[in-house]
């Protein structure tokens, strides 16, 4: 019945233009009626003779999700990009906003009766929800923005749709939408930070998220340090490493996962060269903490040294033992 | 009603979310008014990702210039270390 323009439609709740080129993961409903994993009245999608018809023309996905959705999904012909909505309307007001697609959602929606709504998780973790409130059953045939454009996000409104049950006023939808790409953002994270698979719950992820972040920026430090060191410089410095043991105590209780020996080195911006020197010289007492770079024989370093020695640390470390100390995590 | 958000209050997120603003580079710069949460979760996700990158980037030129030392010397030794861990 609708005249449904059939072009990829992704009212999904983007904050940004989001083109995916690769094909659109979205629960692609429309063809498959017989395919569709879960049986239950939810789903709603054009499944009028020719909307299959023409959604065949696309690559159908199946519907492959088991939460019934029951947004339709205008399948677009053929080659469009999937333009998930780039506009973003947030309507409460529903009817343009939601394409015409929600019309005839709601049409179906009120065929099957009592569907139940429930969001769809669409593989970009992107819900789409059924706008609660009545649509109007006009087809509109305008389509307009949801659908026409394949390249170019139109305006950057954010659809949404109300869960049935939920509030539907602007200000809860809006504040949901604004969790939805909070809690994505998120997952992103989840995978990028090692480690976080298991960690549930947005304070522990932050905090966990916080500290991979500081351990990788100590990690930089050391390395182009390290770098520097590394490269033949020559100077002749005399350390002095009196009064920099706070800061050390302060970078140590940072994070147990940093690197060390960086601590080290940022106590002082010459240390490179002290570095260098202790290189080549043959013994060295970097540092006062418990990270010990290097000894090799009784102390010996620069005479206005400062450092504080204890004893313990005067053991010999081979150069191996950094290797233990040095734990990049 | 989950009684678990009591537990972890909105305010330790947003403390959180603070520190998170903090040590990203951006936002020192432009004194700190609080950014919006999910731009702050999208900037650290790219600030990951370039670490991962300057990381990658180091320890290549570390290791560079270990292949272009004596490895004998104790500039190699520690390099190898280094690149070890």
């Amino acid at each position: 019945m609708a005249a449904f323009p059939y072009q990829h439609h992704h009212p999904l709740l983007l904050d940004s233009p989001y083109i995916p080129n690769s094909p659109i993961k979205l629960p692609q409903l429309p063809l498959q009626l017989g395919e569709m994993t879960n049986a239950s009245p939810g789903f709603l999608y054009y499944s009028t003779p020719e909307a299959i018809a023409e959604a065949s023309a696309t690559e159908a996905r199946t519907f492959e999700s088991s939460s019934s959705f029951d947004t339709a999904i205008i399948v677009p012909s053929g080659d469009t990009k999937m333009d998930y909505s780039s506009s973003v309307l947030v309507e409460p007001h529903g009817s343009e906003g939601t394409t015409k697609v929600q019309g005839s959602m709601e049409k179906k929606r009120k065929n099957r009766n009592g569907t139940s709504l429930k969001s769809i998780q669409s593989k970009e973790s992107k819900s789409r929800r059924q706008k609660k409130s009545v649509e109007d059953e006009k087809l509109k045939a305008e389509e307009v923005k949801e659908t026409k454009p394949f390249e170019e996000p139109p305006t950057g409104y954010i659809h949404v749709r109300a869960r049935r049950g939920q509030a539907t006023d602007s200000h809860s939808l809006a504040e949901r939408v604004r969790r939805e790409k909070i809690s994505e953002r998120m997952k992103l994270l989840q995978g990028l930070v090692p480690g976080c698979d298991k960690i549930t719950g947005k304070a522990l992820m932050l905090d966990e998220i916080i500290n991979y972040v500081q351990s990788l920026q100590n990690q930089v430090e050391f390395l182009s340090m390290k770098l520097a060191s590394v490269s033949p410089v020559m100077h002749d410095f005399a350390v002095d490493f009196n009064g920099h043991v706070d800061r050390q105590q302060k970078i140590e209780g940072m994070s147990q996962a940093s690197i060390p020996v960086p601590s080290v080195l940022q106590r002082n911006p010459i240390q490179p060269v002290a570095f260098e020197e202790a290189i080549t010289g043959d013994c060295i007492m970097m540092d006062p903490s418990p990270f010990l770079l290097h000894g090799r024989g009784p102390l010996d370093f620069s005479q206005d040294n400062g450092v504080q020695v204890d004893n313990k640390r005067q053991g010999v470390l081979n150069p191996m033992m950094f290797d233990d100390m040095c734990s990049f995590q | 009603m989950s009684s678990r958000r009591s537990r972890i209050t909105e305010e330790e997120i947003n403390e959180l979310i603070s520190k998170l603003q903090s040590i990203l580079p951006e936002s020192r710069r432009r004194g700190t008014s609080r950014a919006s949460a999910s731009k702050l979760l999208k900037e650290t996700c790219n600030y990951i990702k370039s670490l991962h990158r300057e990381v990658d980037d180091l320890s290549d030129r570390l290791s560079d210039l270990l292949a272009t030392m004596d490895t004998n010397s104790a500039h190699a030794e520690i390099v190898r270390s280094l690149l070890r861990s």
